[in-house]
């Protein structure tokens, strides 16, 4: 549509601008439609949120779901349990994959390519399959009902492909730069971590952002591998509120709502990193 | 730069602490024995249950905190998993070692954990403990021991809207297969989104009797002497019913992969007439759509049925884990959830029926809704064919997957009745 | 020594300056210890398991019985000979590729219209927060979420029977030859965005001067996204391909949560497949050969990633 354009640039331009925004609009329609669809059903008692016709403002709007989680300590530590967790492997990941990245960014050597096959291959065997020796892998390291078997679990996710995005990263940053370092007689790791890191900047947040959110909606492990309400993340107690005889509908659509706000205010805090552009390319020129 | 990477250190520092601070605090102190002020050895019994989220808030803590009253030096730590997760998280730790003292089961789930060797002789705990089975409702034996005791048992009698039917024309309920076929036909309205009925036959998570019960009510059987017995006329009749109200669009669409719930909520929002639930959904109709106006009945029958009607149920059953360090413990638990006047309350509280004989349900007297439950719970046979069958759970999805071929067309009654007859030979021997 | 490595632009790099001792050893005494982390990591948590899988694989029925005992191949004969199976295969390759194609497509759609610099920053900004939505969801919502929506008497077909776009309601999952579709729709649904914020950071990575010049060549945008954008982010497309088709090849839950792999296997996976032999027939035996099966599967395509990473040297 943008190839037969008229000559005239401003109107061409103005064209494109209208393009776009339509193009950005039906996207947003499309990601965030059933998302505020979420948002209308929380603030529904849970039998208008069956109505036909629907309803698309609440009939009898209602807070009862939110306060219901809200003033429920217990549920509340799902919450902080799941950032605790995510957290956590966010930080971990990232150290881990930044080493590792570096290492095969700029070294070679014995089994450099087997053991990158053997990293990213691992995470392919099926979960279901995997479950029942995990378990026992973890009741025997004693991490059983703890958070730290799964921020463990989920690096063994999550590393693979920060080294994959941290080793591509790296690869386009010129190596002058962190030989600069090294022959001004800093090691290879201060070369690594004040000057590699910074300029990777975009890739790191984007690892980061993705590790996040395999931790942040992990159900089937955060499952098996805790069992007492104070070891348990937001996706299990969503799952908790689908019971034999009720389901709590607005109570489930409510706690991912309240989940899911602070982590897009995260994202917005971090988002800067994907529009402050060129930083990479600034280096490399 | 540096102001993200404060960012970044800060949270992460923040969350390395936090994570310390919980992994120390609550690891494993439910497990580890500490000694009681008195000087004894304090035990702690883990129980886990899907019941917490089904019962009032803190109902079922409050049931603890009086055993552990009477019961000085026994706690009981409460572990609530969700009701879909129940048995591959019970496989999966009995594989481990770690299964919980007092497990909830179901009875589809019952034989397979014997099996695995997951769970215990309860016979031998009984008499160890002087109890007398005849205080059980029901005390179903495999291999002559008993491994599961049900604490409730949950019927599942058919729900009427009595608005829908009257608008319909139909002022009585109906008893008879012929008789709920004119009802359904008379209701059903596509363009106003009114079914007759939902049949939710899912493989997922093949939960309910919504097919099965129209079978039992008749009498009819798909086992003798626990063998497969898929060809008989009986079953040729109930597939043929079920496919004439398919095909007769009296069922709410997207049976195929309709779950438990969202027939419950189809009923609820008043968009079916007729269904089949538990008891238990009683409490949650009438708070969820104070209006509708709906009664309760039996399932019909096939014309000119004489015998005994057959009511679907379901159970929460309790078992010990093998793994256990506190048998002894841990059935004087389950002696206290079978005592009278505990297993009164929790029925009343979940509208089940109470699994000990003495006891009696608190919802009984006064309303009369429940008064007609219990009314068709008296004079019916309460079927549990399914419970306690091996891989009881793979049995029920194949009969979905059979019941989904024939109402798509893509198999005779002949055909799904032999094809049942070979996979659940192929299973149960 | 040489010190090659994985990176495009190699010819930029003069070899390491000559140090007094051994530099090779030192390398790699570096290299691994850049690495132990996460060997450490994946040893612990991962050896022991997988090599049980295989061994599991190998077993009469485990788990369930206490003495189990070496059938070879067995478990994995039954498994092929399931038509069944076959069929999750075929269905798994669809979901697999469908999947990995769209949330390209879509991320890439989505991270240049973002990134075009057409709109005023902070629309931009507000864009791209709408457009990460599907990812802060947990699949079971993310099921539930269009089950509301798309079940016969939801909004979707409210909406379509308003407007009369269709005369009658869709069965969207109970329909078996629409089901695969749907779930495949939500999948990509709920998984693009993780395409869309990689190659948003991938577009910062590229030098403004490039476009710069292509524009003074008087290339068009169809132009210069193929010979700039492209070429540019390739390594990224290649790597998150890879990934995603081995994550989706296993992908388990939406399928899962939203038909169980029905109605009439038309939306059986590998993993739905998987799942039911564990936990409802409890052959394990029989589970770990499947899972063995997709394990080398996706390890001939890390492989076949890897050596396509060295070809490029």
């Amino acid at each position: 549509m943008t190839l037969q354009v008229s000559q005239n640039v401003p109107r061409r331009r103005l064209l494109l601008r209208i393009g776009l925004l339509l193009g950005l609009t039906a996207g947003a329609l499309f990601a965030g439609g059933p998302a505020l669809w979420m948002l209308i059903n929380s603030f529904k008692p849970n039998t208008e949120i069956f109505a036909y016709p629907p309803t698309f403002i609440p009939e009898t709007f209602t807070l009862d779901a939110y306060v219901k989680i809200l003033t429920d300590p217990g549920k509340v530590r799902f919450f902080i349990n799941s950032y605790v967790v995510a957290g956590g492997v966010v930080l971990l990941t990232l150290f881990a994959g930044i080493m590792a990245g570096f290492a095969l960014s700029r070294f070679d050597f014995p089994f450099k390519r087997s053991l990158n096959a053997v990293i990213i291959s691992i995470q392919a065997v099926p979960p279901i399959t995997l479950l029942i020796p995990y378990f026992g892998l973890v009741v025997w390291l004693r991490l059983y009902d703890t958070l730290w078997a799964l921020v463990f679990t989920y690096m063994v996710a999550t590393i693979p492909y920060a080294i994959l995005m941290m080793t591509g990263y790296f690869n386009t940053i010129p190596r002058e730069l962190d030989e600069a370092v090294e022959i001004d007689g800093g090691g290879s790791f201060r070369a690594l971590w004040q000057v590699l890191v910074p300029v990777a900047r975009p890739g790191i947040v984007s690892v980061g952002a993705y590790t996040f959110m395999v931790a942040w909606n992990e159900y089937l492990f955060a499952l098996t591998l805790t069992q007492n309400r104070a070891n348990r993340t937001v996706p299990v107690g969503i799952q908790l509120l689908m019971g034999e005889h009720s389901f709590e509908w607005s109570e489930m659509m409510a706690m991912s709502v309240l989940g899911s706000i602070p982590v897009l205010i995260l994202f917005l805090l971090f988002q800067r990193q994907f529009v402050s552009g060129m930083t990479a390319g600034a280096v490399k020129s | 730069m540096q102001r993200m990477l404060a960012k970044v250190a800060a949270f992460g520092l923040a969350a390395t602490l936090a994570l310390a601070g919980c992994s120390s605090g609550s690891g494993g102190d439910a497990s580890t024995p500490g000694q009681t002020p008195g000087g004894g050895e304090e035990i702690t019994l883990d129980f886990s249950q899907w019941w917490e989220v089904e019962l009032p808030p803190g109902m079922m803590r409050g049931l603890m905190d009086r055993f552990e009253e009477a019961n000085p030096g026994i706690k009981v730590n409460l572990i609530s998993n969700p009701y879909s997760a129940t048995v591959d998280l019970q496989t999966a730790a009995a594989a481990a070692g770690t299964l919980a003292d007092i497990v909830a089961i179901n009875g589809a789930s019952v034989y397979d954990l014997k099996t695995q060797g997951a769970i215990t002789n309860l016979s031998t705990l009984m008499d160890d403990a002087g109890f007398d089975p005849a205080q059980l409702v029901s005390n179903d034996q495999i291999d002559g021991a008993t491994y599961m005791v049900r604490a409730l048992n949950f019927a599942y009698p058919m729900y009427y809207n009595s608005d829908l039917l009257n608008a319909a024309g139909v002022t009585e309920l109906p008893d008879t297969r012929s008789e709920f076929e004119a009802a359904a036909k008379a209701v059903t309205d596509p363009d106003k989104n009114i079914f007759a009925w939902s049949l939710p036959i899912n493989v997922q998570s093949p939960a309910g009797f919504d097919s099965q019960a129209w079978l039992w009510a008749s009498g009819g059987r798909f086992l003798k002497d626990r063998k497969p017995n898929f060809q008989t006329p009986e079953i040729a009749k109930w597939l043929e019913f079920l496919k004439a109200q398919y095909d007769g669009g009296f069922i709410t669409p997207g049976a195929f992969t309709q779950a438990e719930q969202q027939k419950v909520e189809e009923f609820t929002a008043g968009r079916n007439a007729m269904m089949n639930g538990s008891l238990a959904h009683i409490g949650g109709i009438r708070e969820s759509n104070p209006d509708l106006n709906f009664t309760i009945g039996f399932v019909p029958t096939e014309d000119g049925f004489t015998g005994k009607r057959g009511l679907a149920g379901a159970s929460w059953g309790m078992g010990i884990a093998e793994n256990s360090e506190h048998k002894a413990e841990a059935w004087k638990l389950i002696q206290y959830v079978m005592s009278t006047d505990i297993n009164s309350e929790l029925a009343t509280a979940a509208t089940g029926f109470p699994g000990s004989v003495d006891s009696v349900p608190g919802y009984v007297d006064g309303d009369p809704l429940y008064e007609l439950a219990f009314k068709v719970y008296q004079e019916s046979e309460f079927v549990t064919e399914l419970e306690g069958l091996p891989q009881a759970l793979d049995l029920n999805r194949n009969l979905n997957e059979n019941l989904v071929r024939l109402l798509q067309g893509e198999a005779t009654v002949e055909q799904t009745q032999a094809s049942l007859q070979e996979y659940w030979s192929g299973v149960l021997g | 020594m040489q010190v090659s490595n994985a990176r495009p632009s190699a010819e930029l790099a003069p070899n390491k300056p000559k140090r007094r001792l051994s530099p090779r050893l030192r390398g790699n005494l570096a290299a691994y210890s850049y690495m132990s982390p996460t060997i450490l990591v994946m040893a612990v948590m991962m050896a022991t398991p997988v090599v049980m899988v295989f061994i599991y694989s190998m077993l009469s029925n485990v788990v369930m019985v206490k003495d189990s005992e070496f059938v070879g191949l067995d478990n994995f004969v039954q498994l092929l000979s399931d038509p069944v199976f076959r069929k999750a295969i075929g269905n798994t390759l669809i979901f697999t590729v469908a999947s990995v194609a769209f949330h390209l497509i879509l991320g890439m759609v989505f991270a240049l219209m973002l990134n075009s610099g057409l709109v005023p920053r902070w629309l931009s900004a507000l864009f791209r927060a709408a457009f990460i939505v599907p990812w802060v969801f947990t699949a079971s919502i993310v099921v539930i979420l269009w089950q509301l929506l798309l079940n016969p008497s939801g909004v979707v077909n409210y909406l379509l029977r308003t407007f009369n776009i269709l005369g009658d309601r869709v069965e969207w999952f109970s329909n078996p030859s629409l089901a695969l579709f749907t779930v495949i729709f939500i999948n990509v649904w709920a998984g693009y965005p993780f395409f869309m914020v990689s190659l948003l950071a991938g577009l910062q990575g590229i030098p403004g001067e490039l476009y710069e010049a292509a524009q003074i060549d008087g290339a068009g945008p169809w132009n210069r996204f193929f010979h700039i954008t492209l070429p540019q982010l390739k390594p990224i497309i290649v790597a998150m391909a890879m990934l995603d088709f081995i994550w989706n090849i296993q992908h388990f839950s939406i399928v899962w949560l939203a038909t169980g792999g029905g109605p009439l296997n038309a939306t059986e996976t590998i993993a739905t497949y998987t799942y039911k032999l564990a936990f409802s027939k409890h052959q394990f035996s029989v589970a770990a050969a499947s899972g063995v099966v997709l394990f080398v599967v996706s390890m001939i395509v890390a492989l076949a990633y890897v050596r396509q990473q060295k070809g490029r040297d």
